[in-house]
């Protein structure tokens, strides 16, 4: 395993995940204060309120560590019982974050629904109160603009930065409407709030969990065309025909290929084999940005001894 | 080119048998689930939830076959392979889920037993027991027959002793007022889930993770490799597993640069894949070796063991 180091699937950028661990490192230490704070806070002033939210930053936390453990492990190198790395494991961190975002955004809005079924007397929080979600709003906002960056690294820290993301809308509804609430005397402000953080956490998260979803099922990755592919490696010189060819990502962005070219006799019989095998793989990393490829070259009558062929 | 990763056993299979045991199951798990709400009881809703596995099984025994033999497509090179892995983690979850939470609504009830409607949960518990036997009526015709179905029909006869155990508590209750009976019986078939579930959890997470198949090891693999005629070096050697019945293996094999020229690579593919196929206690059909020579390592940026 000497040279795990330069292993393929570490073809991500290097520094690019140290900087996504130290965002992600950052964003809970700021949460983790918030969370803190809250807590004290709420012992102090017998705040039921404040506790809940103290429970919503817990979710959160919970989501970010996660996250965090997640780029750890993922960075850990190839071995022969994972010969494709950890990488798998931000995906399903991101399958945590997902549905625990999706279970949290479901409940609000529950809450928001009866509220507005039954309106209770709606309390308008106290002034401290006003002001500790206005911290909550700022060190939310902080740590999101700490994870913007990497939003769009991966699945995982996409993940992260919604679960911020969400809060962030929670804590920022929380003021509109209790100001709402304090000016205009409107009480259903309070749960119409409820129900607009879950109308923009929802599809957020349900996009999130369709790209998690599309990658643990081995679909082909969005942005790879397969018959685009297949029409390249047909229009290389001896190729006869392509089958077995399956296209899939071990997390967004690593794509593993691999296919069965068929190639007229005189190929093999030039010799012309290796250098064609040369050309496919240039074809495939220049063209399509997919490096991990495995190309069995085979005679026409290679086809008998294989069991199971499919295009 | 017709042929796809299905690997149902061949012959009959008994699809309208499986079809009516599971709309009777799907059937009780409703009644059971809406028995538990107004019972109040807790060892119906752990039997409920374990009769979700069921309506899982008899599904997967029901579709799979249907779902696997769809032809592979552009945008699932693998076909549907996969799903049948992530909604087996999909069962394990909610079932773990609901064990959790009947060990500890259980205990909290052991201190403090709430009443619970025992003559409603004898008609449940009946009900339940009879549609259960009913489907292991059903599918006991074609029991022998094959292994899908034998397996479909021991999961039904495991949960008939489960309703067995809601009528008995029912019937304690009923007599001796002693609450705690539901509580135990819950725990109890909690109990008998929970460890089942745990191991499927950690299958599923391992094949979604990309694992190497279980049994297969790869350093075996490397020197068996290694060992055939004209092979110099191996290197990006990955073995998973796509779904229970497809492990995959795929390989660069470095073989000397006269192979190249006297026609002798398509036999050492032809040792690769007999190889790979029938030496190891995984057999693996589906293989895709590249052989290169030597100086194809420079057109390779990412190379690794
Ligand atoms: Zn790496
Ligand atoms: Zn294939
Ligand atoms: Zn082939
Ligand atoms: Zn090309
Ligand atoms: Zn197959
Ligand atoms: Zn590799
Ligand atoms: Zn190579
Ligand atoms: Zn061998």
């Amino acid at each position: 395993m000497a040279r795990s180091e330069q292993h393929s699937h570490g073809s991500h950028d290097h520094a690019s995940a140290t900087t996504n661990r130290s965002r992600l490192g950052w964003a809970i230490a700021i949460v983790a204060t918030v969370l803190i704070v809250e807590i004290v806070g709420a012992v102090a002033t017998g705040s039921l309120a404040l506790l809940a939210d103290a429970g919503h930053m817990a979710s959160d936390l919970i989501g970010l560590i996660v996250a965090l453990v997640a780029t750890i492990v993922a960075a850990r190198p190839a071995t022969e019982r994972h010969s494709f790395g950890f990488q798998r494991v931000e995906v399903f961190a991101a399958l945590f974050n997902g549905l625990l975002l999706i279970g949290v955004a479901a409940f609000v809005a529950i809450e928001g629904v009866s509220r507005l079924i039954t309106p209770d007397d709606v309390q308008i929080p106290p002034v401290p109160l006003l002001v500790v979600a206005a911290i909550g709003l700022i060190a939310n906002f902080a740590a999101l603009m700490l994870l913007r960056g990497g939003a769009s690294s991966s699945l995982n820290m996409r993940g992260a930065y919604l679960e911020v993301f969400g809060d962030l809308l929670g804590s920022a509804t929380v003021i509109v409407a209790s100001l709402v609430i304090l000016f205009t005397g409107f009480a259903p402000a309070d749960a119409i709030a409820s129900l607009v953080i879950a109308a923009m956490i929802i599809p957020r998260a349900v996009s999130l969990l369709r790209d998690v979803i599309r990658v643990l099922l081995q679909q082909t990755p969005v942005e790879t065309d397969v018959a685009e592919i297949r029409s390249h490696i047909l229009a290389e010189e001896g190729v006869v025909d392509v089958h077995d060819v399956h296209v899939w990502a071990v997390t967004t962005g690593k794509n593993i290929f691999s296919a069965h070219v068929v190639v007229e006799p005189a190929v093999f019989e030039r010799g012309d084999s290796g250098r064609l095998l040369d050309r496919l793989s240039m074809c495939l990393s220049a063209h399509f940005d997919v490096r991990h490829s495995t190309f069995q070259i085979e005679p026409a009558e290679h086809a008998q001894h294989e069991e199971h062929l499919h295009p | 080119m017709g042929n796809d990763h299905s690997h149902a056993p061949a012959g009959a299979v008994h699809t309208r048998r499986i079809a009516i045991a599971l709309a009777i199951t799907a059937t009780i798990f409703g009644a059971e689930v809406f028995g538990a709400i107004i019972t109040g009881s807790l060892a119906l809703l752990i039997d409920a939830a374990h009769m979700l596995t069921d309506v899982f099984g008899l599904t997967m025994a029901l579709v799979a076959a249907r779902l696997m033999s769809r032809p592979t497509s552009a945008k699932r090179t693998w076909g549907f392979a996969r799903a049948e892995v992530l909604a087996a983690l999909g069962q394990a979850t909610v079932l773990l889920a609901v064990g959790l939470f009947v060990f500890v609504e259980g205990i909290q009830r052991l201190f403090a037993p709430p009443e619970i409607a025992s003559g409603e949960l004898i008609i449940f518990g009946i009900i339940g027991l009879v549609a259960n036997v009913a489907s292991i009526a059903v599918l006991a015709g074609g029991r022998s027959a094959n292994f899908n179905l034998r397996a479909a029909f021991l999961e039904v006869v495991n949960d008939a002793l489960g309703s067995v155990a809601v009528i008995i508590s029912a019937v304690v209750i009923s007599l001796t007022g002693f609450y705690r009976a539901d509580s135990i019986v819950a725990m109890l078939i909690g109990a008998l889930i929970i460890p089942r579930t745990l191991k499927l959890l950690k299958e599923t997470i391992s094949v979604l993770l990309e694992t190497t198949p279980t049994g297969l090891d790869l350093d075996d693999v490397r020197a068996h490799i290694l060992g055939l005629p004209h092979v110099v070096a191996v290197h990006d050697l990955h073995a998973s597993q796509v779904a229970t019945n497809l492990p995959v293996i795929s390989a660069h094999v470095v073989v000397d640069e006269k192979c190249f020229r006297d026609g002798t690579a398509p036999a050492v593919l032809d040792d690769l894949q007999k190889c790979v196929a029938t030496h190891f206690p995984v057999s693996i059909e589906h293989s895709t070796f590249q052989l290169e020579p030597a100086s194809h390592a420079e057109h390779e940026d990412a190379v690794h063991t």
